[in-house]
């Protein structure tokens, strides 16, 4: 599904990823871990097209398109999801008019109708439903006056809308309490199928305990520089990155 | 043709004063000589003028050799442009009441021409006339005092809620010549009514004119809002062609009374809109929302003057700009607290947005305040659209233009949302979007 190849990139002229190759199939689960500042969020961006950051390097593929080569929109059309770490606000803009054009735009990529007014009001009870939103929230403007939980309630939210065929979720863990990150975490498990895959960044195993990885893999100044399976973030939980840290220096 | 625009605006005055003043009172006719020489005294607003400081009227007025009509003119039909329904209804061309019968209704809801009100000597209108804009420092305003022959006019009784809103809609134009009128609006209100009234400005959308030339109207509008009344009036003007509409909108509120104001102008041509308020009865509530939308080589100038004359009145202002293009946009605030109006609450804020480099936003926001228990506030702010917004709608499969635009409604909405009914909201919100699509 999505094929990573010595991608390189760089920030206002400083290289922060420095060759990743990663490899993900449908149906799989992907954690990515690593130090602050090791390029986890650089990664999603660059894959997701934001254009802060230049690609010097690599290949992209994903789904068999030339994903460097799409903007931002067609990507997100062709079913790529970004969850933000922190999502942004938008003033005046309500959030089932938001989502009603993003729903038709990747509806429209799919060769399928617009939906009518009320399947489309249907979809947002229904999928609300597995994050536990409160249907409030979809009649006010995105984001905006949400707290911390709400904001990452809603990114799920927007992936179940718009069941994306890769959903990169950037430390969609933090800031959330107990009860929010068991909510959340739940809802992406339940978005699970074998026609899609996931790929996770956090910082920590406990989200892990309920988004099961099939690999987790260790990204450490813009390289993944160990691979391995679940038992590997419960190692990094308990031991910390220095030991893979000594070992690829 | 060296003479001054105001020499040459009172010597037309002068020639015609027996067709102006044909059918009205002397005492109102004996005022016009007062106010044509109280506007020839302080002229065209000039630049250094504070208030007109971002509008240069004066090239305005030279630009033409403005035609004046002194009878009404036939415009033509109106092409395809769909109005929002409405029961209640007036209609005014270049100034001129279509209709010279008064409309009443049942419950005492009176409306149509001013001229008919003011000659059958309506006493809502005789008592209310030009005591809210009998302001001759503001030269436009004792202008059209001067010029008044016609214009709309509504009253609403005492303790009467009038079921749906009046619609007055204002049309300008006159084929291919650059014609200059006045037109005139007096709304009455009584103690503890309830009303909508909604105002449209629109330029002669005729077929087939294409050599139409220009049209400049001063229009002057007093509001009279009675003790606990609550009013409501949403305004919108949108000229499809050459036209400059300079207005001049006065209010004056007794105690409790509340008045609410929906404002958009989306015109091609340029306006000057000013809105003052007098504050002049305890725990009166006035409430402003204004928008601009302009692209091209457009222009707007609002300037709204609220005066709290008395204490414990709540004032809210919120202007919102939209520049693109060349567009120039300006905002002049002032929150006048009079030295006795203690408790005052008065909040104004100025909006803008600059799509493009080239376009223009001057914003001045201003508090005189002479009491010393009171809670005022303001802002004002100029920004662009937000990036990281239009990325966030582009990951969720948002074209650009698209983001872009949902983002511009997303500002004006607020503006545009709360206006007096919701058939006239979709009108205008309609109407808005047509605007955003080509800014």
């Amino acid at each position: 599904m999505l094929e990573i190849k010595n991608l390189h990139c760089n920030v206002e002229n400083k290289e922060i990823l420095r060759g990743i190759n990663l490899s993900v199939q449908a149906g799989e689960v992907h954690a990515i871990m690593g130090p602050n500042g090791s390029g986890k969020s650089t990664l999603a961006s660059v894959l997701a097209g934001n254009e802060k950051f230049e690609v010097t390097q690599g290949e992209v593929m994903f789904e068999g398109m030339n994903l460097l080569d799409m903007s931002i929109e067609e990507r997100a059309r062709a079913g790529l999801f970004l969850g933000f770490q922190y999502p942004v606000e938008i003033p005046g803009v309500s959030m089932a008019n938001f989502m009603k054009v993003a729903v038709n735009e990747r509806r429209k990529y799919l060769g399928l109708d617009p939906l009518s007014s009320t399947d489309f009001l249907r979809m947002m009870r229904e999928k609300g439903k597995i994050v536990e939103l409160d249907s409030k929230l979809t009649s006010r403007a995105v984001n905006e006056g949400f707290s911390g939980g709400e904001k990452k309630k809603n990114e799920i939210f927007q992936m179940a809308m718009l069941d994306p065929k890769l959903a990169i979720l950037d430390e969609t863990d933090s800031g959330l309490d107990i009860d929010a990150l068991r909510i959340v975490a739940t809802g992406v498990t339940k978005l699970h199928r074998p026609d899609n895959a996931t790929i996770v960044i956090t910082h920590y195993q406990r989200l892990l305990d309920y988004i099961v990885p099939d690999y987790v893999h260790v990204l450490y100044k813009g390289r993944i520089i160990y691979s391995g399976t679940k038992e590997l973030a419960l190692k990094l939980e308990a031991e910390g990155y220095d030991w893979l840290i000594n070992q690829y220096q | 043709m060296n003479r001054s625009v105001e020499q040459r605006l009172l010597d037309l005055y002068v020639a015609n004063v027996d067709i102006v003043g044909e059918g009205f009172s002397v005492g109102l006719n004996s005022q016009r000589r007062e106010y044509i020489e109280a506007f020839n005294l302080a002229g065209i607003p000039d630049r250094k003028d504070e208030r007109y400081g971002l509008s240069d009227l004066r090239t305005l007025f030279d630009s033409r050799e403005w035609e004046h009509y002194f009878t009404p003119v036939q415009l033509s039909a109106l092409g395809g442009e769909s109005l929002p329904s409405s029961r209640y209804r007036i209609e005014v061309n270049n100034g001129f009441c279509t209709e010279t019968e008064l409309c009443r209704l049942e419950n005492g809801v009176v409306y149509g021409s001013l001229r008919t009100a003011l000659q059958e000597e309506v006493d809502s209108a005789r008592l209310h006339y030009n005591t809210v804009a009998d302001n001759k420092g503001a030269s436009l305003t004792a202008l059209n005092s001067a010029f008044m022959q016609d214009g709309s006019f509504v009253y609403v009784p005492e303790g009467v809620e009038l079921d749906e809103p009046i619609l007055v809609f204002h049309r300008y134009g006159a084929g291919a010549e650059d014609v200059m009128g006045f037109g005139r609006t007096l709304l009455v209100f009584g103690a503890g009514c309830r009303a909508r009234v909604q105002l449209i400005h629109a330029g002669d959308h005729g077929e087939g004119v294409d050599d139409r030339g220009s049209y400049l109207a001063d229009y002057v509008r007093e509001i009279c809002v009675g003790e606990g009344a609550d009013v409501h009036l949403s305004e919108v003007s949108d000229f499809s062609g050459n036209c400059h509409l300079l207005l001049e909108s006065y209010v004056s509120q007794e105690t409790r009374s509340r008045c609410e104001i929906h404002t958009v102008d989306l015109g091609e041509g340029t306006a000057r809109l000013d809105y003052t308020t007098d504050l002049t009865g305890r725990e009166a509530e006035s409430y402003l929302y204004g928008l601009y939308l302009h692209g091209e080589r457009e222009r707007c100038d609002v300037g709204v003057t609220v005066n709290h004359l008395v204490p414990e009145c709540r004032s809210y202002e919120m202007v919102k700009g939209v520049a693109s293009g060349e567009a120039t946009g300006s905002f002049t605030g002032r929150v006048y607290v009079a030295q006795d109006a203690q408790h005052t609450d008065a909040f104004q804020q100025s909006r803008n947005l600059l799509l493009s480099p080239e376009a223009h936003i001057y914003t001045r926001p201003q508090l005189e305040i002479y009491a010393d228990d009171v809670k005022c506030s303001h802002g004002a702010t100029v920004g662009q659209l937000d990036a990281e917004a239009i990325y966030y709608m582009r990951q969720r499969g948002i074209g650009e233009d698209e983001a872009r635009r949902l983002q511009l409604h997303g500002f004006v909405n607020d503006v545009i949302s709360h206006c007096c009914c919701e058939s006239f909201c979709d009108w205008m919100t309609a109407r808005a979007e047509r605007k955003i699509a080509t800014i």
